[in-house]
């Protein structure tokens, strides 16, 4: 794995070129600017397959800096770890917003650091699989794209929607948050009703252009001041929100309804697509042990799943397919 | 720290090394910048600077073996970010600058005489 460290501290560069070459990644480039950074990317020939950055730099910092990558096409899904000091949340918000993958605080624990960036090579590995279909002969890329058409119950990244982010750094989001951060905060579900039916009746590409535009749609209607989605998969977005207990579901539901109803979702041949959904009520988010957040997205995920249309408020859910108001979606 | 294998404990040694010679630089650094934390006309930058200098140390000390210096460099660089755009509490940054300082420098100084000893 090639892997690119950006750090001001030249300690901290000798300490990763150390540390990543005697955990089996020996392959290191370390820049000490934002600005170096951009020229090594755009330099090599073969691209870089992890990013290491730090937040505080003198200039561009390392928030601004995983923007800028995040908008070349060739980064828009190279795991990027922050390596910083910096733990506040409203660091660790802008982070995972500007795309960070994952959020290691320094001072690094040498085993903990290997151990993520294992995980990051899983995703590197991933996506060169995919860029590799993807980059095919044309005959093949097709085939390739048709098969690959993702699964209903896959958990698809969707991209370019400020304020969404994968599921995986969802969670790595959540494991950054210490428990004052977490005070006031709530898991949200919703979820996409009759999602197989409609997985069944288009393309991929329709598929996954109607999970970004649902995805747009509720980030975009959220009543809060601070909320993150991530798709989850089987049609269910997962959203933390600070202040979710003081606004009414069925509140929430209707703006994203309103906001869903704007964007006129269609299908490509041009005949509309109604897509309408349900959401969870809050559940709390609490600093536990262990697994604690991670229940509690699978409490909430259970509510919104097991409310059936008919009787989605009985069970913690709200649905917004019942009586009128399903969607012209597109 | 978990086992760590010998070839990277011997890097790790040298770059210790490197850590205590950057580390009586940014000593000397945040000596003067606290000098400067008494002029009003002076106090933001030298606040800046004990921070940047703070930073760097809290980011590296625990992990080449110096772990109280780094609590007090991070709660120094903490200490400092929270107070900025007024209502800093420069007595609480003075002594944790004072402290830093102190200890760094017996840091330094014992490894200067560990060797001399050699």
């Amino acid at each position: 794995m090639k892997i690119l460290a950006v750090d001001d501290d030249p300690i901290i560069l000798e300490l990763l070129n150390e540390v990543l070459g005697s955990t089996g990644y020996p392959d290191v480039t370390t820049v000490e600017t934002g600005a170096d950074a951009l020229a090594a990317v755009e330099d090599h020939r073969q691209p870089f397959d992890c990013i290491l950055l730090d937040i505080q730099m003198p200039g561009m910092d390392g928030i601004e800096l995983c923007g800028r990558l995040r908008a070349m096409p060739r980064y828009r899904e190279t795991p990027v770890l922050m390596l910083t000091a910096m733990s506040e949340k409203h660091y660790i918000d802008r982070a995972f917003r500007a795309g960070a993958t994952d959020y290691v605080t320094k001072p690094f624990d040498i085993v903990e650091l290997g151990a993520r960036l294992r995980v990051a090579q899983s995703l590197s590995d991933g996506q060169k699989r995919l860029s590799d279909k993807v980059f095919s002969a044309k005959a093949v890329r097709q085939k390739a794209l048709a098969e690959d058409k993702i699964r209903v119950e896959e958990a698809y990244p969707v991209k370019d929607v400020d304020g969404v982010i994968p599921m995986p750094s969802m969670y790595n989001y959540l494991a950054q948050l210490g428990r004052s951060s977490l005070f006031g905060s709530s898991v949200i579900a919703f979820k996409i009703n009759d999602i197989e039916r409609l997985h069944g009746s288009m393309s991929g590409f329709e598929y996954t252009c109607m999970i970004t535009d649902v995805a747009e749609a509720i980030i975009t209607s959220l009543p809060f001041m601070q909320s993150l989605l991530s798709y989850a998969g089987n049609g269910v977005f997962i959203c933390i929100a600070s202040g979710a207990h003081s606004v009414s579901p069925e509140v929430v539901l209707s703006q994203v309804d309103h906001a869903l109803n704007m964007m006129e979702l269609s299908y490509n041949d041009g005949r509309p697509m109604t897509v309408t959904l349900r959401i969870s009520a809050p559940t709390r988010l609490t600093f536990r042990a262990g697994d604690g957040t991670k229940r509690a997205i699978m409490q909430a995920i259970t509510n919104v799943e097991i409310s059936p249309a008919a009787d989605s408020k009985a069970a913690g859910g709200y649905d917004s397919g019942r009586g009128a108001m399903s969607h012209l979606a597109g | 720290m978990a086992a760590v294998d010998p070839k990277l404990q011997a890097s790790l040694n040298r770059i210790r090394l490197r850590f205590l010679s950057v580390l009586d630089e940014r000593l000397d650094s945040m000596e003067l910048n606290f000098d400067a934390l008494g002029q009003a006309a002076t106090r933001d930058a030298a606040l800046a600077g004990i921070q940047a200098e703070a930073h760097k140390i809290a980011g590296t000390a625990r992990t080449v073996g110096y772990a109280e210096l780094g609590e007090i460099a991070l709660t120094l660089d903490q200490t400092i970010g929270a107070g900025k755009g007024g209502g800093a509490d420069l007595t609480q940054i003075e002594q944790l600058t004072d402290a830093l300082i102190e200890l760094g420098a017996q840091i330094v100084n014992s490894h200067r005489m560990e060797m001399a000893a050699e």
